[in-house]
């Protein structure tokens, strides 16, 4: 009997996965995009209903269409007013507009409904069939003849249609499609409008059956996102790994731990990576680099002036407890220089290689756990920790470069799954880490210096000497980053970012030098986390998310990659700028944030340090370095 | 003396043969001609004596050691350079920083260095190794240009000054004068005898028989994966 209503209770999942993912493959094929902001209209979809049922009396099954035409002209919206201006920049900036979309939506929600989660009573609530021992909910049963029908439908349409041949032409190669005469926009327009649909439906027809807040329906499409990914975009397949996914989840949460049934998309992913990495040709793609190909300095201030900017700059960040006074400022400062370590080591992989990493906060729990765990339950000191998180996270780098590396293009998003898997597992790992209750309790810094008594830094009296702390680490790995890049592994670097089969036919071994940029990216983030955790005290898995590693990457490319000063001005900015406006209104500074987000990335697409060395044209100068790069041409 | 010895060299794509009992050999200073149609396998071929893929079956020894089992970036210290037939370039960077990337085997690193800095003279001696390179190509009025802003055909021959940064014993060009006009490919083909007067032995992919004539002492035809005329082993090209 238990057969039988795990089969009902997978195909139900597998059915909703499947219609989500075909959505995101539809706008995979017109325009090269991961849009993880389906996933905010999932809840867009779901909060309709509960907005037209509750307040306005509306028949749900009325609600339900209302809301999948909503779902559908904001995805449009997204399609064309958004990706279609950020796809130009490259994939990575038009990763981030979806997370920036992502945010937005869901901030909206949270704006107009709040964060409590809400119920939406079904048409058929508590009814249900009982047969041959199982228990079948009507509500779930329709659920899935409707997204059967829906898959169905669409196979048909894609087909047998014209309008479906044009979409399929233009997934194939839009120019090619343009002198057929297709309406390329119009086609991609159609996309997004059946994407958005199925997003906004799924969440309109699951609303009933649990109750959802705004940020449900993310970990939703994310899978459905790794499925799309397994499947390669294809119908039939991204229908079968739905199927598969959809199976093992409801199997895994019978027979096994239920906390682990959420990974079984993303393992599944990695694994077929590790397997058959061919078999991703240009699907998985989806999030890799962003063009951050650094332009010369066009003109650079002279030397006098670079030095007294310089000792001026240290001097102020040396003096900077005196004259802040506040306890808050320094704690923003002391997360700022984490930051700055973090970005950093970020930037080596982004700016100089060209392979951006989406596992680094990640790496940085990984860090700051293992730090944690070495104090907590070996009372190890302060330095012997960071010594032991350094290890070990440069272990764990290891294992993922060496899997991942050789991935090429697909390497940032082996990273994204990788990091997914790293905070999946820091939850579910609770005889270790004490999964979502928090880790409490982490000692705080203690440094035995020769000859003096033991130093005790409390982390709320003694900030200062915790801002000097990491201020030392980061004048420490800025330094070590700068000379890194000016070395030959630094032109070695350079030269895989710009043409990784190129540098390779002038002897540079791309592997071990990507492999080495990542590892001392992992180390930089392993320092940071032992400094995070010593100071926090406590230690949660979902300060290590892929959002987070999300910001670290924005951080990087707000600041601008490739270049010692972006990643310090990046954190700076976007710490300040987060904990400034949070205070006033936290919800609608995280729109405002995401909204400038996406005005930065079209109008500044080098960042800070971009936009200032367009300013340096007017600064007194004596020495006329390197003319205009091309790049920086071709942007202007 | 022989350079490149290929031996019965093999290469199948699922099924589809597109290298059939590749076997030629080539000496010291040597600079070979390869005509072929396309498809005839011209460019496999140059990808398995630079390692891009490996062959299915045959052998290929550089110098009388086996290369066939070394990645590119060996085989490119062992002395075979190459150019691609799409022309690639570091095209974010400028000219001089090209052929300074080129010139990355010169280059030492090492912890030390690293962390130190190189001296004065190493940094003069990449600095001369540039300046022959940019003098050899003809590059010099465009050095502090960008690679991207160049014009198509100063851009293949920078490809040549990047791949000649390596120092290499033998050099392969995929199609050097392709999408050129006269005029640049007169002077791509100076630079070319410029070249082989310094003893680098070279192999050509070449559609047009008036550049082989001009610049080849040595002639292969390929047609669909097989040799059609193999290289004579003494000098004289051979006219189809």
């Amino acid at each position: 009997m238990d057969g039988l209503q795990f089969l009902f209770n997978g195909l139900f999942s597998a059915s909703v996965y499947g219609l989500i993912a075909l959505g995101l493959t539809l706008i995979f094929g017109v325009l090269r995009v991961g849009d993880l902001a389906q996933g905010a209209l999932y809840a867009v979809g779901a909060y309709v209903v509960f907005w037209l049922t509750q307040f306005w009396g509306m028949p749900y099954g009325l609600a339900v269409i209302l809301a999948i035409g909503m779902a559908a002209l904001l995805s449009v919206f997204n399609g064309h007013v958004v990706y279609r201006r950020l796809r130009p920049l490259g994939v990575g900036a038009t990763f981030i507009g979806a997370i920036a979309l992502l945010l937005i939506y869901r901030n909206l929600l949270v704006l107009a409904f709040s964060w409590d989660p809400v119920e939406v009573v079904s048409p058929f609530a508590g009814q249900a069939w009982h047969a041959f021992g199982m228990s079948i909910a009507i509500h779930k049963f329709s659920v899935l003849i409707v997204a059967s029908l829906a898959i169905l439908a669409l196979w048909l349409f894609l087909h047998r249609t014209r309008w479906g041949k044009g979409l399929r032409a233009v997934s194939q190669n839009e120019a090619a499609a343009l002198t057929l005469g297709i309406n390329a926009k119009a086609v991609s327009a159609m996309a997004f409008a059946l994407a958005g649909a199925f997003a906004g439906g799924a969440g309109a027809l699951l609303a009933p059956l649990w109750p959802f807040d705004p940020g449900s329906g993310t970990l939703f499409v994310l899978k459905a996102f790794a499925i799309a990914v397994i499947g390669q975009t294809k119908l039939r397949r991204v229908i079968l790994v739905a199927g598969v996914v959809g199976l093992s989840e409801v199997l895994i949460q019978a027979y096994w731990h239920a906390e682990f049934s959420d990974l079984v998309p993303f393992v599944l992913l990695a694994g077929l990576l590790m397997v058959k990495p061919q078999l991703l040709s240009v699907e998985a793609e989806t999030l890799s680099p962003i063009s951050t190909t650094a332009p010369r300095p066009i003109r650079i201030p002279a030397r006098g002036w670079q030095i007294l900017l310089t000792v001026c700059a240290v001097v102020a960040l040396l003096t900077l407890p005196y004259w802040l006074g506040n306890a808050f400022w320094l704690h923003l400062m002391i997360l700022t220089g984490i930051f700055v370590i973090l970005v950093s080591g970020l930037d080596l992989l982004t700016g100089y290689a060209g392979i951006p990493s989406l596992a680094q906060a990640g790496l940085w729990g990984i860090g700051a756990y293992t730090s944690a765990l070495l104090a907590l339950r070996w009372g190890w000191t302060f330095f012997p920790s960071l010594g032991g998180a350094v290890l070990v996270t440069l272990l764990a780098a290891w294992g993922i470069g060496v899997l991942g590396l050789r991935l090429r293009k697909r390497w940032t998003s082996f990273t994204f799954i990788i990091g997914i898997v790293i905070t999946l597992l820091l939850e579910s790992l609770t005889n270790l880490t004490k999964g979502t209750h928090g880790l409490v309790g982490v000692p705080s810094i203690e440094l035995a210096l020769p000859g003096l008594e033991t130093l005790k830094l409390n982390p709320f009296r003694d900030k200062a000497a915790y801002f000097y702390l990491v201020l030392g680490m980061m004048f420490l790995v800025l330094w070590l980053k700068q000379r890194v890049v000016g070395s030959r592994m630094g032109l070695a670097l350079v030269a895989i970012r710009e043409d990784e089969d190129l540098a390779k036919s002038v002897g540079v071994a791309t592997d071990r030098y990507k492999l080495r940029a990542f590892l001392l990216s992992a180390a930089f983030a392993a320092v940071a986390g032992s400094l995070y955790a010593h100071y926090l005290t406590y230690l949660h898995p979902h300060l290590f998310t892929f959002v987070q590693s999300f910001n670290l990457f924005v951080m990087n490319v707000v600041g601008g990659a490739a270049s010692l000063l972006g990643p310090v001005l990046g954190p700076v900015a976007l710490v300040l700028f987060s904990e400034l406006t949070h205070s006033i209104h936290a919800t609608l500074a995280e729109i405002v944030f995401s909204v400038l987000l996406i005005l930065v990335l079209i109008y500044l697409p080098r960042g800070m340090v971009g936009g200032g060395r367009r300013l340096m044209k007017y600064w007194p100068r004596k020495t006329v370095p390197p003319p205009l790069s091309p790049k920086e041409e071709v942007v202007s | 003396m022989t350079l490149l010895n290929v031996q019965q060299l093999c290469k199948t794509f699922d099924g589809l043969v597109a290298l059939d009992q590749v076997s030629f050999t080539l000496k010291q200073g040597d600079v070979l001609g390869i005509v072929g149609s396309n498809g005839a396998g011209k460019s496999t071929l140059f990808h398995l004596i630079t390692g891009y893929l490996n062959p299915t079956s045959g052998n290929i020894l550089f110098e009388q050691q086996p290369v066939e089992e070394l990645s590119p970036e060996q085989r490119v210290r062992d002395g075979i350079a190459r150019t691609f037939q799409k022309n690639r370039l570091f095209f974010g960077l400028t000219v001089e920083d090209n052929i300074r990337t080129g010139c990355f085997l010169s280059q030492r690193g090492g912890l030390k260095r690293t962390l130190f800095g190189i001296s004065r003279a190493e940094k003069q001696a990449i600095q001369n190794e540039v300046d022959t390179i940019v003098a050899l190509t003809g590059l010099d009025a465009f050095r502090h240009n960008g690679a991207a802003t160049l014009s198509y055909g100063y851009q293949r021959r920078l490809e040549v000054a990047v791949a000649l940064g390596a120092k290499p014993k033998l050099l392969l060009l995929d199609e050097p004068f392709s999408g050129q006009s006269p005029k640049s490919i007169e002077e791509m083909g100076q630079v070319l005898h410029g070249l082989a007067k310094t003893g680098i032995s070279m192999m050509l992919i070449e559609h047009r028989m008036e550049s082989i004539i001009a610049y080849c002492n040595r002639l292969l035809v390929m047609d669909q994966g097989r040799v059609l005329i193999p290289a004579p082993t003494t000098g004289g090209v051979v006219p189809c």
